[in-house]
């Protein structure tokens, strides 16, 4: 583990449509080799942030440094990301996917891909279009762990799955991320979650509200990450999220 | 590019292979009812009405190919690059001109297939031992040779014709493609804003060019070609056709690439 800067985000200000701001003058650091939990109620701003950084949305103000350089075909390159909906065209084929990833991404490994898949008894042959929603999931799982990426973006990975499936979802991440690499994870399932992070992140109403290793917040709080969470985010429930009772 | 042209060929082929075989298959049909040339008026009216059928569906099928294709090259770019597969388009270390030329290309390429597919079926339709035979009868050799004397330079015309078919393609795909990417550009109804710039921008081309043919006469296509004399200005007035859809091309792909690159909100 090491303590270089991976992600730099200074002033990082994302503001939708009628003024809603979802990302407020973020300034953030994130180092290489950690697992860091992006912890926030529903709005909080989490997947803006995700998607700012995999260069899908574009910032109001502020700027994104990835490894050095603000978003773009290098850090694309470098950045292994799983939305929180399945984004793969539902004509293909496992193995057409198989193929895709490994045509545009140099760090994929197939042989990892087959393997995984293989163990989930997942039929290559079989059309995405004719797959439930859980064996969707864990196709687009497989292929985002099979790359050696520097940076691993999760958007809600455990959401909306059975407690088998979160399981599953989380021994694949931790048993297949590079370990150079940084894992950032967006949830609010941190119970499932707490045991496998090296840091947090809290947000709210898209400022950052604390950023701090597990631990620290353990001995510091006295209370698990998860309890903390709840604590913190009970009286934004009671007074509206906006501060106004 | 050509892995990602590749992606792009499959899935609009996807779509369009059934229909070029169903005009192909009922072009076949057709000829084969035309075997027996009385049957519309002397086989009794079930093989008239049979007739009948097939040659509307034919029709039916060959306008169906055209809009299909329309449908396809629109529905690709969307989906592919502005609805969820824009997800993973967008997070491949590629640059977004790299994304719409492979779109570009493979709309180019099935325009042409559907073109294809079209002048094959009316072959098809055509196929009688007699045209043939009055095809090859006649003395190409002889044709050619009188043509080379009295305009050298006509191979040259079609290859000219080629290319402006080909301009005028990618200026129509990328009018479609800028018009798709400045309705993304709102919050709202993207599809009907989409919409909406198609009109305004056509609009606003047609109102440009009969400006600058009222200011300047002798710009418009017609004049141009009214007042070509020799060959030499018969070429140019292809080069001007061509010269006038790559300006439009251009503008096109370098908005449509500066919203995607610049102004990207995948939602």
């Amino acid at each position: 583990m090491t303590q270089t800067p991976l992600v730099q985000l200074q002033q990082l200000t994302k503001q939708y449509e009628k003024g809603k701001v979802a990302l407020d003058h973020l300034d953030l650091t994130l180092c290489r080799g950690r697992t860091i939990g992006l912890l926030g109620p529903n709005g909080s701003g989490k997947t803006t942030l995700i998607k700012l950084l995999c260069g899908l949305l574009q910032p109001s103000f502020g700027t994104i440094r990835i490894d050095g350089q603000a978003p773009g075909v290098y850090t694309k390159s470098i950045i292994s990301y799983l939305p929180d909906q399945i984004y793969f065209p539902l004509w293909m084929k496992t193995t057409d996917l198989i193929d895709f990833f490994a045509d545009f991404y140099t760090d994929f490994s197939r042989q990892k891909a087959l393997s995984m898949l293989d163990t989930l008894s997942i039929p290559l042959q079989q059309r995405l279009k004719n797959m439930s929603k859980g064996t969707l999931e864990k196709v687009q799982l497989v292929l985002v762990m099979s790359r050696q990426a520097q940076f691993y973006l999760m958007d809600e990975p455990i959401a909306g799955v059975d407690p088998a499936a979160r399981d599953f979802i989380l021994n694949t991440i931790l048993t297949n991320y590079n370990e150079e690499g940084t894992v950032l994870l967006s949830t609010h399932l941190i119970g499932d979650i707490e045991r496998v992070l090296d840091e947090v992140v809290f947000l709210q109403n898209g400022r950052l509200l604390r950023h701090d290793t597990v631990d620290q917040i353990r001995e510091q709080e006295g209370m698990s990450v998860d309890r903390y969470f709840r604590e913190q985010f009970r009286t934004e429930a009671l007074v509206g999220g906006n501060g106004r009772w | 590019m050509v892995k990602l042209l590749r992606y792009e060929l499959k899935s609009l082929l996807r779509g369009l292979l059934p229909i070029y075989g169903a005009v192909l298959a009922v072009a076949l049909c057709n000829r084969v009812l035309w075997l027996f040339p009385l049957s519309l008026h002397a086989d009794g009216p079930l093989s008239g009405i049979a007739a009948i059928i097939a040659l509307s569906v034919y029709i039916l099928l060959c306008i169906g190919v055209a809009v299909l294709t329309l449908i396809v090259i629109v529905q690709r770019f969307y989906q592919g690059l502005l609805g969820k597969e824009g997800y993973l388009m967008f997070t491949l270390p590629l640059k977004s001109w790299q994304l719409i030329g492979s779109k570009l290309l493979g709309a180019f390429l099935v325009t042409m297939l559907s073109t294809i597919v079209g002048i094959c079926s009316i072959l098809i339709l055509l196929s009688y031992p007699e045209i043939y035979q009055d095809f090859l009868a006649i003395h190409w050799a002889e044709i050619i040779h009188d043509a080379f004397v009295k305009m050298p330079s006509w191979p040259l015309f079609l290859v000219e014709f080629f290319f402006y078919c080909c301009i005028l393609t990618f200026a129509s795909t990328l009018l479609l493609y800028v018009s798709m990417a400045l309705g993304h550009l709102s919050h709202n109804h993207r599809i009907l804003w989409a919409v909406i710039w198609y009109v305004i921008l056509s609009t606003v081309i047609s109102a440009l060019e009969s400006i600058v043919t009222a200011l300047v006469p002798s710009l418009s296509f017609l004049s141009v070609l009214e007042h070509a004399t020799t060959t030499f200005q018969l070429h140019l007035v292809f080069w001007y056709g061509i010269g006038y859809y790559l300006l439009q091309s251009v503008v096109f792909f370098i908005g449509t690439n500066f919203i995607l690159n610049r102004r990207l909100n995948l939602q």
